[in-house]
Formats: structure tokens, C-alpha cells, sequence
């Protein structure tokens, strides 16, 4: 078996799992998180490279689904068609707002651009600072500090009756 | 309950790893590896062509596959995190820790066993590990330094700049020949350029390549040491 084929088989197995939750936040589709981490497995191992490591492979599988991500939904134009389909605050203005579902969240993050999802994802979810998320997505830090407060201003009254929840 | 809370609650309803067809997977990679092998080596060739300057090639060098059996010290295409000089002949290297990953990583493939340390020895590959596309320019190849016993045996001479094109997407790599643009050490501190190594023995072969990217930042590769031993 060559290197590449024993760092698949390791990053398949032990990291499946959080490479799909990680292209689920970005999609919300289970079909399309599937999808997206199996063409960016493609993407990774396809190319010429030697001496990956399952560290360094899972980064480099983790680029690549943003960059998927990000890329295909600017392609597509998907947002911008399903855009006035999904939820808005108007939705979860009532006092029932502050306790939400997942579906609730989902409608939310659906709302948002897929740069400013991403940022909430590596921000909030992959714990990476705002200087790292910049790093990631090959913009300035106050790019993404814009992304985040915009994002902030969706989706804070459907977590709770404080910005403390989002934190 | 905070954002990264609800978000790992959403997370768990992602897909089972089931989901994804390994094996299936496994093989698509498989040919996309080997078309693009091919490709690769097309491509360097091509770009070799049109700057006219460069010696990055994938052909054999004698024209002929006879080293194609001899065993060849690999080097891992990791990104190496030293970083490393030469002073003076019969000093060591200085070999530091670097603290940045460089978004390129320099591997060499050298014969464990040769009859002399020239500066066709190695072919050294640039393999791009990022994933944004790295473009800009470099000198003619990758500068190798020698070691024997733990003392640098060779000494730094004039490395003219090429004008050798990088253009390198996520994955991709590029193939050069070393260029040995230093003298090996002599009693007059070096006995000039294309003496080569004959002592039979056991060396260590460092190897430095930079180029400047096109926002004119400077990326340094280092790899080594490489054994070799001259027979």
C-alpha cells in the first residue's frame, strides 16, 4: 500500500467523522457535506504530493472544503436563489425566539453568505481567533470582523436574551 | 447556551462516516494520480521550454535509465521545520528551529551510493502543500551543501538569479536538478567551482532553494541532511 493510500485509509477512518460535521456546518445538507468531503479528499490526494501526514492531510482536506464550499456556492449562485426562501429574524422575533431548535439555527445559517457562515464556523465552531479565520480565507482580519458582526446581528436572538450566548 | 454549543448539537446531526465510499474514493484518486503525474511532467517541461533559462527537467540526465535501479535516498516532502547555514569550511551547520510552515515543502531524491558528489546529484521536487496558488519567480535550482564528519566541506560562492517561473497550484510540484553554485573547500578556502567530491566516505547533503512570490515575499525551503556515500 503507498503512503498516500495508508494516510487516506487513517484520515477516512479517524477523521470522517469531523470532516463531515465541519462541511455540515458549512452546507446544513447531509448529501452536500458528503459530497463536499469526498471531492476534497479527491482534490488532496489526487494531487502530486509526497509525505502527507494525517495531520497535515486533514488540513489540507479541510482547506479544500471551504475553499469547495465557498467557490461553488459563488459559482452557483445557490445562495442567492434559496436566499429569500429561509428564515429571517422576523421568524423568531417572539419570546419564544430565545429557546430555538436546531432547526431554527439551521434556517439561520442558511441566511447567511457563505463567507460569513465560514466565519462563523472556523470562529465559533473550530475555535480559531480572527486573525487565523483571515489567514484561512485569505482576507483582512477586520473583513472578518465584519463577516462575524453581521453574522452576530442574525443569528444572537435565536440563542439567547443575552450576547453572552455568544460567546 | 453559547453559539459553539448549538453549533456542536447541529454538527451531530452531520452524516455517519458511513457516507463516504472509501474504496470508491480510494480509486478515483488512484487515476487522478497517475493523469496527473503525467500531466505534471509535461508541464514542467513546457515551462522549462519557455523561459529558456531554467533546468528543472523530468528526462533522465545520461539519456539513459541506467540509475533507474540504483537505490535513491528519498527525503520526506514535508515542510522541514529547521532552518540551517553554513559559516565557514570545517565549521558545522547551524541549524535552527523555524516558526512559520512554509506553504512549500522541498524534497530530494538521491542515490545512497555514488562514485562522486557533483551538482547533478540530486533531482530535488517543490511540492506546493498549501492550498492557495504560489506563483513568482526563483533562481536556477535548489544550492546544496556538504558535510563530512559533522564540518562543512564546502564554502559559499557567487549564486547568480535566473528568471525560472513558479507557478504552482495547491498539490502541485515542480522538478529541478540541484544547482551547485559553491567551491568545495581547499587550502585556499575553496578550489573552485566544478571540483567535486571524490574522498570516498560518508556525507550529508544540505539543501536550500528560495524564490520570491509575486507580493515579493521571500519563501525559503531547507531540507537535509541526506546521507550519501561515495563509493
Amino acid at each position: 500500500m503507498a503512503d498516500w493510500e495508508r494516510v487516506f485509509t487513517d484520515l477516512a477512518e479517524s477523521r470522517g467523522q469531523a470532516l463531515l460535521r465541519y462541511a455540515y456546518l458549512l452546507t446544513g445538507d447531509a448529501a452536500e457535506a458528503a459530497d463536499l468531503v469526498q471531492e476534497a479528499m479527491l482534490r488532496a490526494f489526487g494531487r502530486t504530493t509526497r509525505g502527507l501526514t494525517l495531520e497535515s492531510a486533514e488540513a489540507y482536506v479541510r482547506r479544500a472544503i471551504l475553499t469547495l464550499h465557498i467557490d461553488g456556492r459563488r459559482r452557483s449562485g445557490r445562495w442567492l436563489l434559496v436566499r429569500h426562501l429561509v428564515a429571517d429574524r422576523e421568524d423568531v422575533s417572539g419570546p419564544e425566539g430565545a429557546v430555538v431548535d436546531g432547526a431554527d439555527l439551521r434556517s439561520a445559517l442558511a441566511a447567511l453568505s457563505p463567507r460569513q457562515r465560514a466565519c462563523v464556523v472556523l470562529h465559533y465552531y473550530e475555535d480559531l481567533s480572527v486573525a487565523q479565520v483571515a489567514d484561512v480565507l485569505g482576507c483582512a482580519p477586520g473583513a472578518v470582523k465584519r463577516h462575524l458582526s453581521d453574522a452576530r446581528a442574525r443569528l444572537e436572538p435565536l440563542l439567547s436574551d443575552s450576547p453572552e450566548g455568544l460567546r | 447556551m453559547t453559539l459553539r454549543t448549538r453549533l456542536d448539537d447541529l454538527a451531530a446531526d452531520a452524516p455517519d462516516p458511513g457516507v463516504l465510499d472509501v474504496d470508491r474514493l480510494r480509486g478515483r484518486i488512484a487515476r487522478r494520480r497517475r493523469t496527473r503525474f503525467a500531466a505534471a511532467g509535461a508541464a514542467a517541461i513546457l515551462t522549462v521550454a519557455a523561459v529558456g533559462t531554467a533546468t528543472a527537467t523530468l528526462l533522465p540526465r545520461d539519456g539513459g535509465d541506467d540509475s533507474a535501479d540504483l537505490p535513491v535516498s528519498t527525503s520526506d516532502a514535508t515542510p522541514a521545520q529547521v532552518r540551517f547555514r553554513a559559516l565557514t569550511c570545517g565549521s558545522p551547520m547551524i541549524v535552527s528551529e523555524r516558526d512559520d510552515v512554509p506553504p512549500l515543502a522541498l524534497s530530494v531524491d538521491v542515490p545512497s551510493v555514488v562514485g562522486h558528489i557533483d551538482e547533478q546529484l540530486a533531482v530535488t521536487t517543490v511540492t506546493n502543500v498549501s492550498a492557495t496558488r504560489i506563483q513568482g519567480t526563483t533562481g536556477l535550482g535548489p544550492t546544496m551543501w556538504v558535510t563530512r564528519d559533522g564540518e562543512t566541506v564546502t564554502a559559499a560562492a557567487f549564486v547568480p538569479e535566473g528568471a525560472h517561473l513558479v507557478d504552482l497550484e495547491p498539490g502541485e510540484s515542480m522538478t529541478f536538478d540541484t544547482t551547485n553554485h559553491i567551491g568545495w573547500c581547499g587550502p585556499t578556502l575553496t578550489s573552485g567551482l566544478g571540483e567535486v567530491a571524490t574522498a570516498p566516505g560518508s556525507y550529508q547533503l544540505w539543501f536550500t532553494w528560495r524564490m520570491t512570490t509575486l507580493d515579493g515575499e521571500e519563501i525559503v525551503l531547507y531540507e537535509g541532511p541526506v546521507d550519501v556515500e561515495v563509493e
